[in-house]
């Protein structure tokens, strides 16, 4: 395994990419492995890229000028690219400290702390959305809010309020196990050099682990950029300030199903694109550990 | 490497201050939305919950209402009619409720989230026979739906409206029972009903007389006798929580003006009772 640490997650795709086989001799053997791991990987990837390629080849050119150069697409685009990077932010400031707490302190409840994060990954989005609405709306605090000129359903904020509860649990499980591949050794020889527990942190256990908090932080950005059920509930579908790419995906299926294609087709590139360009700058950035630190390389051992 | 991390927090903090800028716009939306006072005098911003299958000439009618009057501007919000009503009745905002048929609008009365005298009727619904264009099976009658061979999709009764007025017809028509053996789905939405067809997936369904406008190269419809079921109907009314009943009630009024009903009549919809 080339990565420090990232392929240890359970879950995302992260875990479901296809690992390398440790470059062999190019023997006949070796070959043929290679041949069969490739054959063997082939029907999942054929499986989830052939609906999306159904979705490119069905927008025409036509579609694709008439709508989502309009302004209604554009806007929904940044809405949801927006409101994904601030869920981003969100999940990051506040969820790694749950992924530090719960890799290098054990507890007790800790198993009960740790189901809770996967909690919003069993409940139906709507559901969530309900929840989110009853307790922030004016059934619950909103109302309190609300009285101080604040209101969160319904509103932009809410949207992203949304995508955090969703997307967040994605980030906490990577940097968990980003947080834990970390070797124990590294971090008591950074404290018996004399580092206090915040400059080991932010100057050994974090950079170690970094390339599994970016996995981490790409997972979460491209769930929240899909969410749609909780936002829908919990936000509206607002044109302009709640309704966001997957929304306007679904509002546009209901009369016309052709736009629907071509808003999602979008949706799928441009998300495509970042994700790569995200990736390549996790890949590039775990190339530069290995050269830094090469006894991590743990597949050179 | 090490530089690389200190420049994760950089990224993030200019990430963080692109994502406030952006935000900005729709937060001040928000801010206008609640500054929005009753007074006829000031801008007006109204919030309409509209049923997702009316969104095109509801953006349209909003449009051209705006246009008219420029102090008032409607903020809609799309989606089922039921999550609509749950959402206007539990946060108790919003003026305008428009849900897909009239019997979510019976719901909104009996739970209070409007005021009946301010309900009119948008658009009719008349039931009937939607197919593939070109009408490959030859389906001319309710009969025909219960020929060997031909697929038939229903919206789910009990679910949805149309659901419950496509049980209505095939048992005033006694065809019930025959036409269940090549009933193969139930649709849980309007909108899914009518997606059956076009995406082929079954021959016909029973749906509105609007669904062959909403996808005019792949349905088409055969017209049901009115006397199997009564149409229904897109309704609007003023939301009980609304503080800006006048404002409202004038966009329903321009709703079922001849402006508003030319609006819907564009996108397909039978604005006028349906005539035997």
């Amino acid at each position: 395994m080339a990565t420090v640490s990232n392929h240890r997650s359970s879950n995302g795709p992260e875990a479901a990419a296809p690992v390398e086989p440790p470059p062999t001799r190019a023997s006949g053997r070796g070959r043929t492995a290679r041949v069969v791991a490739a054959l063997l990987a082939l029907p999942l990837l054929v499986y989830l890229l052939a609906p999306i390629i159904g979705l490119l080849v069905r927008t025409t050119p036509r579609i694709w000028r008439t709508y989502v150069c309009c302004w209604e697409a554009m806007t929904a685009l940044k809405l949801s690219l927006v409101t994904a990077s601030i869920a981003l932010v969100v999940s990051v400031v506040i969820g790694t400290p749950v992924a530090y707490w719960l890799s290098h302190y054990t507890f007790r409840g800790k198993k009960i702390v740790d189901t809770v994060i996967d909690l919003p990954l069993v409940l139906p989005p709507s559901a969530a959305g309900f929840a989110l609405l009853l307790l922030f709306g004016s059934q619950g605090i909103g109302s309190w809010l609300l009285q101080h000129g604040l209101r969160i359903s319904l509103t932009p904020l809410a949207v992203v309020m949304a995508q955090v509860f969703i997307a967040s649990p994605f980030y906490v499980r990577q940097a968990r196990a980003g947080f834990e591949s970390v070797p124990v050794e590294l971090r008591l020889a950074s404290a018996t050099l004399g580092a206090g527990p915040s400059r080991t942190f932010f100057r050994v256990t974090a950079p170690l682990a970094s390339d599994a908090l970016l996995a981490g932080a790409v997972m979460a950005w491209a769930r929240a950029l899909g969410e749609f059920g909780a936002t829908l509930v919990f936000a509206g579908a607002f044109p302009g300030r709640t309704e966001t790419m997957p929304i306007a995906i679904w509002t546009a299926s209901a009369t016309d199903l052709p736009v629907s294609i071509a808003l999602a087709s979008t949706l799928v590139v441009v998300s495509f694109a970042v994700l790569l360009i995200a990736r390549g700058l996790v890949d590039r950035h775990t190339k530069m550990s290995l050269a830094t630190y090469p006894a991590l390389d743990r597949s050179a051992a | 490497m090490l530089r690389l991390w200190r420049a994760f927090p950089v990224l993030l903090t200019i990430s963080l201050v692109a994502g406030c800028g952006g935000a900005a716009r729709p937060g001040t939306s928000r801010a206008q939305t609640e500054r929005g006072g009753p007074k006829s005098t000031g801008p007006i911003r109204l919030i309409a919950f509209v049923g997702s299958a009316s969104k095109p000439p509801a953006s349209a009618a909003k449009a051209a209402y705006e246009k008219a009057h420029p102090n008032v501007s409607i903020d809609m919000t799309f989606g089922g009619s039921g999550t609509l009503l749950q959402q206007m009745s539990l946060e108790k905002m919003g003026d305008i409720y428009m849900p897909g048929s009239d019997d979510y609008m019976e719901k909104a009365e009996a739970k209070e989230a409007v005021i009946p005298e301010t309900r009119a009727i948008i658009a009719y619904l008349v039931p009937m026979i939607c197919v593939q264009k070109g009408n490959p099976k030859g389906i001319k009658t309710l009969a025909d739906l219960a020929k060997p061979g031909v697929i038939v999709g229903l919206a789910e009764p009990g679910a949805v409206c149309l659901g419950d007025v496509s049980a209505e017809i095939l048992e005033n028509a006694g065809l019930l029972g025959a036409v269940r053996k090549n009933i193969i789905t139930y649709a849980r939405s309007c909108e899914q009903t009518q997606q059956l067809v076009q995406l082929g997936e079954v021959d016909a369904v029973i749906g509105w007389d609007a669904f062959a406008s909403w996808a005019p190269d792949k349905i088409e419809v055969v017209p049901i006798p009115l006397k199997y079921a009564r149409p229904r109907n897109i309704p609007a009314a003023v939301s009980a929580f609304s503080q800006q009943r006048e404002a409202a009630e004038s966009f329903i009024g321009f709703l079922i003006s001849p402006e508003g009903k030319a609006i819907f009549a564009k996108y397909g919809y039978s604005v006028e009772p349906p005539k035997q």
